[in-house]
């Protein structure tokens, strides 16, 4: 789970390698400190090694890997536009993911990373207008992404200083900003390819499935999540700290027994799923099924989840009567 | 769904994966489970899922297992 499935086609294999030549030629030509830490794969992973940064392969597949997740939709795009937009959207993801470091305060040195993210943006958009007319339509696009990226991010420092703020159109949006810069890629490949009418819909199912990933990994850390003081949606949905000024105290057993009691975890389980179908609904028209498998193995992935969950809770409810009866 | 790892019978294990898939899917079974007494909870067992006192006994220790399953990793889909 979580790889990229490159389509079986030896010229999207060969586009691939060839978008992750040039992010180690863009490397070679950053500063030496900033191109050792473009290099780093906690850079962009967070992990606490010196182990090197492997390319657009070691990312989650949605971050950069869009374009061979909807590759029967795009492939018509010759190499050069191609490339060049692939690779101006993943720089410019690339940057996003560190963005969100510098914010969270989880960049390793956040001055370098500081530079580092200017590097990656402002490459990131020169590849686009390389492949894009100032006329061209995406534009508008970015512009709007761009100020949807923005209000999300904004979105979530006013949740993280006030957690009264995180209502469930706040999630919203600062998940669907969260997406944004990945949309970018995808808006600029419709546009190149002459096809504006199928970014609705791999739009729509990029936010849909972005929502979804943050309640899961909103469900699945919110112990690590309460530790760190990290606001979340989903934390702010349990009863005691619901519309609550402040985050609750680092209890984890209150917590923990206040989703026991609700199922909490099971409720928005449920309502991950709801959004997983909604994905896979928005981009059924399409011709991907790279991207269909993909989100189909999360919706797998996160019933899965559910059942053990709805095991854990039959369990915990059930002993105490059995125990009662045979006693 | 996992094989089976405890010797019950085929009968039981029908009925358990019937109780799980209830359970997420039926709000009224749920919030029975959530929030009823142990009556209504033995009573909406044995109703909704066919599932007897003696029947819940021997599921039990197979939907611990299931419970307790340490592999499903939780990647997310952006992480």
């Amino acid at each position: 789970m979580g790889a990229l499935k490159l389509p079986s086609n030896p010229r999207a294999t060969w586009l691939f390698a060839e978008v992750d030549s040039r992010y180690q030629a863009f490397c070679a030509r950053l500063p030496e400190s900033l191109g050792r830490m473009a290099r780093l794969r906690r850079t962009y992973l967070g992990s606490p090694s010196d182990e090197l940064f492997k390319g657009i392969a070691d990312l989650n597949p949605v971050l950069a890997g869009t374009p061979w997740m909807f590759w029967e939709q795009l492939e018509r795009l010759n190499d050069a536009q191609f490339l060049t937009i692939a690779e101006g959207g993943a720089l410019f993801v690339l940057a996003s993911i560190l963005l969100d470091h510098i914010i969270d305060r989880q960049a390793d040195q956040p001055e370098a990373a500081t530079l580092l993210h200017q590097a990656l943006h402002t490459r990131g958009i020169e590849c686009l207008r390389a492949a894009l007319p100032a006329s061209s339509s995406f534009w508008a696009h970015f512009e709007r992404l761009s100020a949807d990226h923005l209000a999300g991010l904004a979105a979530e420092l006013d949740a993280q200083a006030d957690p009264s703020c995180m209502r469930e159109e706040t999630f919203i949006r600062m998940a669907h900003g969260k997406v944004s810069p990945i949309v970018v890629t995808l808006a600029a490949l419709a546009e190149a390819s002459g096809q504006p009418g199928i970014l609705p819909h791999m739009e729509a199912s990029l936010k849909h499935i972005a929502v979804a990933s943050q309640l899961l990994d909103d469900i699945g850390d919110w112990q690590e999540d309460m530790h760190a003081g990290h606001v979340t949606y989903f934390l702010t949905q349990v009863p005691p700290y619901r519309n609550s000024q402040a985050m609750p105290a680092h209890d984890v057993e209150a917590v923990g027994a206040a989703i026991d009691a609700d199922w909490l975890d099971v409720d928005y389980l449920n309502v991950t799923l709801d959004w997983l179908k909604k994905s896979v609904e928005a981009a059924r028209g399409l011709a991907c099924p790279g991207w269909l498998e993909y989100v189909e193995g999360y919706r797998q992935l996160t019933d899965e989840h559910l059942t053990v969950a709805v095991a854990r809770h039959l369990v915990r409810v059930l002993r105490p009567i059995v125990a009662g009866s045979a006693s | 769904m996992a094989a089976k790892e405890t010797p019950s019978s085929r009968e039981h294990w029908d009925k358990l994966i019937r109780l799980i898939e209830l359970a997420k899917k039926s709000r009224t079974l749920s919030n029975t489970m959530r929030h009823g007494k142990p009556s209504e909870v033995v009573a909406a067992l044995r109703d909704q899922v066919g599932l007897s006192g003696e029947e819940v006994a021997m599921i039990l220790d197979d939907l611990e297992l299931i419970a307790d399953r340490g592999s499903v990793k939780w990647w997310s889909p952006l992480g």
